[in-house]
């Protein structure tokens, strides 16, 4: 990834980094003018507490990217992001915001409704139109896959926190009409389950080309173990039919043994080098409250009847899909189960 | 004929858990699936996880998120072009060709090489950089790390002192011999003697290591031997194997080495004779350049060469000092002393061929002389040591070590007595020839730098000093005085690693620590990458001393001194037994009663040193001729 970014612009990021956190906690940074070669260098007034983190005799803290240096020293191949993560503590995690007026789709929903959607097994009726207030969830992961080798990912997930549906919603963080929301509401969020299991699944296909080329490794790595050892029982053979005398059967036997446990042993040692741990960390939290419009569905199943919502969201401009209940993952195209009339999805449905 | 099972290697990910199992606290369920290779993944909990998140305050300020979610990205950046582990180093000169190597492995290795560069480019430095990048970044967490005997303590020292890193040398007692020290000991460094001892091989076998490292593994060269077999039975993720010759008699020998990296990658044993083994002609292998390009996979081999490293020629010369009346008294009267309360066993190894550290109390709990136990060899070999360094530091070391012995008095009288050694009147004769030359003066004891320190101010002589005991700061600025300022720097046995001081071209060993390869590191302070000119080395001792024989051994048999730093090293890799250099010394000076058959024992040492020296020549050669100069 490094190799696609100039080194001057991660430096000048890590810079714009550094400085944002320290005037966050109080600090006050001053940068010296530097031309393009050279390392940056900087001053930091920053209170007690902080100076204390890095070690500083006072409340002044030197600042530079060159490795080595005296002070904070702002490169990626330090310390530095070990040192940013105890500062960054203090920062919430969780925000709270709202976008308190957006128009809402009018009209014939009824028609909307029946083109997104095909029901599968059961009979679905408008009932009602109201508008409403929803909190979306942006749950932000870090994903991280270690393995004989490592690799790593950021993404989001949004949840609508009404209806378990995934949304695939623009970063939240972008909208210019975002506005904090200081009176939202403070229950833990009930959306992780559902974010974590989109996320695992949403991962799988990020790290698409990791898993293929660890599985491509392992596949060769086996076949080499497979035709080693093979060949080496291949040689035990040939040595029975070559030999002048006749060979002891026993040795010969014991032979071939050693090389299957042998052969076994690597095999499974093989496969623990290539298992792989993911961890999946939630980093950030945006809780929204948008208008949206909710639609009220009457599901008739046989002689079972229920009522579902579905949501139009303004930031898409379009329906939301329904949430499976049994794998989570939302969809078009929805069958029901038989006495709860619970939405499936189609492979759910299966 | 059962062989592995062919599998695909189609790379889809079941969209399902193929197990799941709920934990008890409420937490995200563990999940595992499995690649379409079969790979499989467990999905971790976060280690602050949820609570981290949640159980914080809240903010409506964008500013908050936005630097968490900076945070993380610039986390993604840190890819292996940024090294982590050259931070936080100490004493630790990074050469290019290192980092280039580190680099290397990381990216394309995956953890398994031989480092196979020739001596004095620093392998153990490459490897100890590799094993740091591989813990900070959480790729490994259990290590072992199998080296020769002899190298022991010089690991471990360096371990700590230059890479920070705290290993675990395993006692040399029953608890070791359990499987729970392995098992529950995270970083282990041993012997590869001690490690494939019939007691406790199989509990090491037994524990799985994320990563191995074996230095001097061309002791592995051979598959029937315990040591191969030892390391071809480690459960390990990653393997390092480290070795300047790991061809030292035939091709064969590098199969066998490559097999533990990676079995297989040169095919069965039949096959790689057939392919690359010329018959009656091992330093020409058929198929070179094919060889070649496999050996590439999984070997780096830096050459002095092709790293533009080499160094102007060093000189040394042995200045002996006459001993005075006094002196010669002195010594005189500590040997009597020392060998009336030396331990009489002669054989102070263990079934394995290591020092064992004895019980100073005979059987009967009394000395030779009846009234003192005696002493260790570690108090022996300290006393030597300072007898051979100053008269005061003897005076001081005899005072710590026997000062409640009545008979020591008049010997550590004698000794403060003595004003000024032949050694330092040597020494000054020295510095007055010397004319403008920076000269680094370095010596094994305290005592002998204060002693130094008053000699230098009679004598009108500007001088700075450099130890271990000071801070960065007095060391930056004692290196800066030696820079612009004075012509002597005084130098402890640590000092001046890590500090540039390639200004400087000459150097006294006031006296001599026993260990050749500390010899080295001094010479290494002004002998590296950066010198220009000559180098010259005085070493001061005094005439029939036991430093005086030891000199004589390591300049008339190894030729010591106009050796390419590091291959000291190599050649007393040769020595059979596994002893530290010291402790052979010691059990020179034990096993005789008196000086002419101290000396006929040094004679007999040298030889074993000889041999091991054209045993290294030899396969030297032949390793130059196996990969040549060009060889990356």
């Amino acid at each position: 990834m490094t190799n696609l970014i100039e080194q001057g612009s991660i430096e000048q990021d890590v810079c714009d980094f550094a400085t944002k956190l320290l005037e966050r906690r109080g600090g006050l940074v001053e940068w010296t003018d530097h031309n393009d070669d050279a390392a940056r260098e900087g001053t930091a007034i920053v209170p007690t507490e902080i100076a204390d983190l890095f070690d500083a005799d006072s409340e002044t803290v030197q600042l530079s990217t060159q490795p080595g240096s005296k002070g904070w020293c702002l490169s990626l191949a330090t310390d530095f992001l070990d040192t940013a993560s105890q500062l960054l503590e203090l920062e919430p995690r969780v925000g709270t915001f709202c976008i308190p007026e957006m128009y809402l789709k009018r009209g014939d929903f009824e028609e909307l409704v029946s083109r997104e959607f095909s029901w599968l097994n059961a009979r679905v009726r408008l009932q009602e139109t109201r508008p409403v207030r929803v909190e979306y969830h942006t749950w932000w992961f870090h994903a991280l896959f270690v393995s004989e080798d490592r690799w790593e990912t950021r993404f989001p997930i949004t949840v609508n926190a009404s209806s378990g549906t995934e949304v695939q919603m623009p970063n939240p963080l972008d909208l210019w009409e975002l506005e904090p929301h200081p009176t939202a509401c403070r229950q833990p969020p009930t959306t992780y389950k559902r974010a974590v299991l989109q996320a695992q699944r949403q991962v799988q296909e990020l790290a698409g080309k990791f898993l293929a080329r660890m599985d491509g490794r392992l596949g060769r790595d086996r076949r080499r173990l497979r035709e080693y050892y093979n060949a080496l029982l291949r040689e035990n053979h040939q040595k029975k039919s070559r030999s002048q005398t006749k060979p002891d059967p026993e040795q010969q036997e014991a032979r071939e043994r050693a090389v299957k446990l042998e052969m076994r042993r690597k095999a499974t040692e093989l496969d623990e080098r290539y298992a792989m741990d993911l961890t999946l960390e939630p980093v950030v939290l945006t809780r929204m409250e948008i208008p949206a419009l909710a639609i009220d569905l009457s599901v008739e199943r046989k002689r079972a009847r229920r009522k579902h919502t579905v949501y139009w969201n303004p930031l898409l401009k379009q329906l939301e899909s329904i949430c499976c209940t049994r794998c989570g993952s939302g969809t078009f195209s929805v069958a029901f189960t038989n006495e709860e009339v619970d939405p499936l999805c189609a492979r759910c449905a299966e | 004929m059962n062989g592995i099972d062919s599998q695909s290697t189609l790379s889809m990910v079941q969209k399902e858990p193929a197990a799941t199992e709920s934990t008890a606290n409420g937490s995200l369920p563990k999940v595992v699936w499995k690649t379409s290779g079969g790979i499989p993944i467990t999905l971790r909990s976060p280690s602050s996880g949820l609570s981290g998140v949640l159980s914080g305050p809240t903010t409506d300020d964008v500013e908050s998120l936005l630097l968490h979610l900076e945070h993380t990205r610039l986390g993604l950046l840190r890819g292996f072009d940024q090294l982590l582990c050259l931070e936080g180093l100490t004493g630790v000169e990074q050469l290019p060709h290192q980092i280039e190597t580190v680099r290397k492995v990381l990216r394309h290795f995956r953890g398994r090489v031989l480092l196979a560069d020739e001596v004095g480019l620093g392998k153990t430095i490459e490897a100890c950089l590799l094993l740091r990048e591989y813990l900070l970044r959480g790729l490994v967490k259990r290590v072992l790390i199998l080296v020769p005997t002899s190298l022991v303590s010089q690991w471990h020292e360096e371990l700590h002192s230059k890479f920070s890193l705290e290993f675990s040398i395993p006692p040399r007692t029953a608890a070791s011999d359990k499987s729970e020290y392995w098992a529950n000991t995270d970083l282990v460094l041993t012997s590869l003697p001690f490690a494939k001892s019939k007691r406790r091989a199989d509990a090491v076998t037994a524990a799985d290591w994320d990563l191995v490292i074996v230095d001097e593994a061309h002791h592995c060269k051979n598959r029937k031997t315990l040591n191969w077999k030892l390391v071809n039975r480690l459960k390990r993720r990653h393997l390092f194997l480290l070795s300047a010759t790991p061809v030292q008699n035939n091709l064969m020998e590098l199969y066998n080495l490559l097999t533990l990296l990676e079995p297989g990658h040169l095919k069965t044993e039949t096959d790689f004779k057939k392919k690359y083994i010329r018959r009656g002609s091992p330093r020409d292998p058929l198929n070179r350049e094919r060889l070649r390009s496999l050996l590439g996979e999984v070997m780096i081999r830096n050459t002095r060469s092709l790293v533009q490293m080499d160094l102007p020629p060093r000189y040394a010369q042995t200045l002996m000092a006459q001993p005075h009346d006094d002196e010669q008294e002195l010594y005189r009267q500590l040997n009597e002393y020392l060998r009336k309360r030396k331990i009489p066993l002669v054989a102070p190894t263990d079934s394995l061929g290591n020092t064992v550290e004895e019980d100073p109390i005979n059987e009967n709990g009394k000395g030779d002389d009846g009234n003192f136990p005696p002493l260790t060899r570690r108090q022996l070999s300290a006393l030597l040591l300072a007898s051979g360094s100053h008269p005061r530091s003897l005076a001081q070391s005899l005072e710590n070590v026997a000062g409640e012995d009545e008979r020591t008095r008049p010997i550590i009288e004698l000794a403060r007595r003595i004003k000024r050694s032949a050694k330092e009147e040597k020494l000054l004769e020295l510095l007055s020839q010397n004319g403008h030359e920076k000269v680094l003066i370095f010596a094994c004891f305290r005592r002998t730098l204060e002693q130094l320190q008053h000699l230098l101010d009679e004598e009108g002589v500007a001088y700075t000093t450099f130890s271990g005991a000071q801070s960065q700061q007095q060391k930056g600025a004692a290196v800066e005085a030696f820079r612009n300022e004075v012509p002597v720097m005084l130098c402890s046995e640590s000092g001046g690693e890590g500090q540039n001081l390639q200004f400087a071209n000459t150097l006294v060993n006031f006296d001599l620590p026993w260990n050749p390869m500390k010899i080295e590191q001094r010479i290494g302070r002004i002998h590296r990458i950066g010198q220009t000119r000559d180098v010259f080395i005085f070493n001061l001792c005094a005439v029939g001393s036991l430093e005086a024989r030891l000199l004589d051994l390591l300049t008339e048999k190894i030729r010591m001194f106009e050796l390419v730093v590091g291959e000291v090293g190599s050649i007393l890799g040769n020595l059979d037994g596994g002893e530290e250099f010291e402790s052979l010394v010691l059990n020179l000076w034990m096993q005789s009663h008196d000086d002419q058959q101290l000396e006929h024992s040094f004679d007999k040492f040298g030889q074993t040193l000889l041999e091991a020296q054209e045993k290294y020549v030899q396969t030297k050669e032949l390793d130059e001729a196996l990969f040549g100069d060009d060889y990356e």
